[in-house]
């Protein structure tokens, strides 16, 4: 597992752990994980001559199932270190684990790469086009990586590649952009506009983890809670408060508080907080069994009263 | 100027009961002669209708504005219709002026007395459906209904949005239950009427301005609000625009589209079908109606559309929505006819690229011709400004909504199911069904601006 130290790492590798199919967890990562239940391989996946000592540590760990979690889910570490980390890290995992012979690989994606806008359909399944968000380096890194996770599933067919598109995720645990604009306590949002969302709490994004590891099934899924609620009910209920701003104050707004240095929704996410990003789970749900057990107001219930 | 812009269809007409012509082109819905004899009138337009010149039309119109003392009156009585209660005829005169009679509603309600001279077209207006039929179809179908609605809820199971939806589904069900539509309703006076309409807008307004935090479906339909908003509606539809609906029977119990042409600047001919249907086919889902992409881009407007129950248009989501076995609203016309101008009104534009005859074909559904009539009169389309402008969508120019009479008639639903393979594919054969749904759509709306009384 890579990225033992992402959100997504915390919550999987207790589960793991605890899973009879698993012998043994090997953690590679720039620190060491809390929990010494594992094995532990100090790997710096933004140097760039890591192949051959990647390809190295995955044969010697004698893998089966690689989990590459080491994504950037804050702007924090600034653009150039998640670029390095996300594109180029990715980039190294993928061939060592071409060379390695890995089974079996599972990936993390979002569905926001879908994109919002006003146009198209309102319910996105896996095989429409990841319009990403145009502006966003964020956004456009990851749309960048499950590129090369494609044509790496297509250039070795006996690795079973597993890409589980989640929705915003939510929890008393979470850390993320999401969470952290509703903890700030005030949400701007564009006034006349009022989107649908979808979250997933972090405890079904792990379990999904956890199943990708036995399904029989390979390809890309949509993870996310059913029932969306609009953004301004998402507000409401995280305890925050919403402040409608007409479309140039809410820019204008982001631009002083960016520029200021003050972490916030950079202007190119405004189009999540104007149109609908809404995932299709029907393929997660019949092939891969998976139905999250937590709602979209159940997620956001447990991520208030775990902040409090 | 505002005479061009009017064109060659006098507000004014209307005076007279013209009787329905078969075969009437389009723009030739000009009939200036006041005739108040029907027979009479029908014998002589029977052997060769009169048809005026635009020039001459316009010459008449004048005149008659002149007789009338101007449009503003006839427009003045037809919103005072309380006052007008009292005395229908003292402000019309001895001249049989139809269309002044015609805001009281109640009383068209309990049949047309007010026009001595066109029971027949009233009687065909109004008769199947205001009393004897829809409650009678009503009490019918709901017994199996109740029921009805829950296999076919776990039929979707397979379906994409069946967990989520199956509870909204239901509540669906029960909301359109709730519809009273009962002449007794009609009984209570405009004030009251009023005051209950105006109690569901303050929900409306936030919830357009995107602070209504309220529950909604998953295309973001908000249920809540549009049961806020039913005294309102109510009072648009019944009193207001006065609606008269045809044919709502022949709307097919499940997965069905709804083909309708653009009526009207505004946005409000998808809601008012929508509406339309909840009142006349209570047993039915829902429908939603599909709106162009470009009016979501607008704020308030698209937002406040999408919590009424528009979805945006596109294959996907229509495919999605028949799945849920619902009465699908389109507007084959695109932007293109709402946008037409004025002088073109009652005029089908192009039907596109007959994504509606595909979608029924892929999807197995009958396609229903709606014509709707009295949209182009509510809201003229005057000018237009360009998208260029303001935020990418174009702004039409329009007056307030007017209180003109709608017609909205349903055809007998069309069946592809003799198509021939591979139809999908074969592009004469979708233009050609496409032309045929249009030319359909075009006649029935031919026929109701002929056979109308008067456009307020």
């Amino acid at each position: 597992m890579t990225g033992i130290a992402s959100d997504l790492g915390k919550s999987l590798l207790p589960r793991l752990l605890e899973n009879p199919h698993v012998s043994k967890v090997v953690a590679f990562d720039v620190t060491a994980p809390e929990n010494t239940d594992c094995e532990f391989v100090r790997i710096d996946l933004t140097r760039p001559d890591l192949e051959a000592e990647l390809t190295e540590a995955f044969l010697k760990a004698k893998l089966d199932v690689l989990y590459h979690l080491a994504f950037v889910n804050s702007r924090v570490h600034g653009a150039t270190f998640a670029h390095q980390l996300e594109i180029i890290g990715t980039l190294h995992v993928l061939a060592a684990a071409g060379e390695a012979n890995i089974r079996r690989l599972v990936i993390p994606s979002l569905t926001t790469l879908y994109g919002a806008s006003s146009h198209g359909p309102t319910w996105q399944t896996e095989t429409h086009p990841l319009r990403g968000c145009l502006g966003s380096r964020f956004i456009t890194d990851r749309v960048d990586v499950e590129k090369h996770v494609r044509a790496y599933s297509v250039r070795n067919p006996g690795c079973h590649t597993v890409v589980l598109r989640f929705a915003p995720i939510v929890g008393p645990g979470s850390d993320n952009p999401l969470t952290r604009l509703l903890r700030s306590g005030v949400v701007p949002t564009v006034l006349g506009f009022d989107p649908l969302w979808q979250l997933v709490h972090e405890d079904d994004s792990a379990r999904a983890l956890e199943q990708a590891l036995t399904t029989r099934r390979a390809g890309v899924f949509n993870i996310a809670a059913s029932e969306p609620i609009p953004l301004s009910r998402l507000i409401k209920l995280s305890g925050a408060l919403q402040l409608p701003l007409p479309e140039s104050a809410w820019k204008f707004a982001v631009q002083v508080r960016d520029s200021l240095g003050m972490s916030a929704t950079p202007v190119s996410l405004m189009e999540l907080l104007k149109f609908s990003c809404l995932a299709d789970t029907t393929r997660s749900r019949i092939e891969l069994s998976f139905s999250p057990t937590y709602s979209t107001t159940e997620a956001l219930r447990s991520f208030t009263e775990g902040a409090h | 100027m505002a005479r061009k812009i009017l064109g060659n269809d006098p507000f004014t007409r209307g005076s007279a009961i013209r009787p329905a012509i078969p075969e009437l082109k389009k723009g030739d819905d000009v009939q200036q002669t006041p005739e108040v004899q029907v027979p009479k009138a029908r014998a002589k337009k029977a052997g060769g209708p009169e048809r005026k010149t635009p020039a001459e039309a316009l010459k008449v119109m004048t005149a008659e504005l002149k007789a009338k003392g101007g449009a503003g009156k006839v427009k003045a009585t037809a919103k005072s219709a309380p006052v007008f209660k009292k005395t229908p005829h003292a402000a019309v005169g001895p001249e049989p002026m139809a269309h002044a009679d015609a805001p009281e509603g109640r009383e068209l309600k309990s049949g047309p007395v007010a026009h001595g001279s066109a029971p027949e077209a009233l009687a065909l207006e109004r008769g199947p459906v205001a009393h004897g039929s829809a409650p009678e179809a009503l009490e019918l179908k709901r017994g199996p209904v109740a029921h009805g609605s829950a296999p076919s809820a776990t039929e979707l199971k397979g379906t994409p949005i069946a967990h989520a939806d199956v509870p909204e589904l239901m509540s669906a069900t029960n909301a359109n239950e709730e519809t009273d539509y009962s002449p007794a309703r009609a009984g209570g006076g405009i004030l009251d009427l009023l005051r209950d309409g105006l109690g569901g807008l303050p929900r409306a307004i936030s919830s357009a301005l995107g602070a209504g935090a309220g529950r909604v479906d998953v295309w973001g339909r908000d249920a809540k609000l549009t049961r806020g908003l039913k005294p309102l509606a109510d009072l648009m539809f019944e009193r207001y625009w006065r609606v008269s609906v045809e044919g709502a029977h022949s709307v097919p119990v499940g997965a069905c589209l709804l083909a309708a042409n653009h009526s009207g600047a505004l946005p409000i001919d998808g809601p008012l079908l929508h509406l339309a249907l909840r009142r006349y086919r209570t047993e039915l889902k829902d429908a939603p109606w599909l709106l162009e992409d470009q009016i979501f881009n607008a704020p308030v407007i698209g937002l406040f559309a999408n919590r009424l129950g528009a979805v945006r248009a596109n294959p996907e989501n229509a495919f999605r929505l028949l799945k849920e076995q619902r009465p699908v609203i389109v507007f084959p016309e695109g932007m293109a006819g709402a946008q037409k101008p004025f002088s073109k009104r009652h005029e089908l534009q192009r039907f596109g690229r007959g994504g509606a005859v595909k979608i029924a074909l892929s999807a197995k559904v009958p396609i229903v011709p709606v014509a709707i009539v009295g949209g182009e009169e509510t809201s003229p389309l005057l000018a237009q400004i360009p998208a260029g402008l303001l935020g990418g969508i174009a702004l039409p120019i329009t007056t307030l909504p007017l209180p003109a009479r709608w017609h909205i008639r349903f055809g007998e639903p069309i069946f592809l199911d003799d198509a021939p393979v591979n139809a999908h594919d074969d592009a004469a054969w979708v233009a050609k069904t496409n032309d045929e749904l249009r030319d359909t759509i075009q006649s029935m709306v031919t026929e109701i601006v002929s056979r109308r009384t008067g456009v307020f």
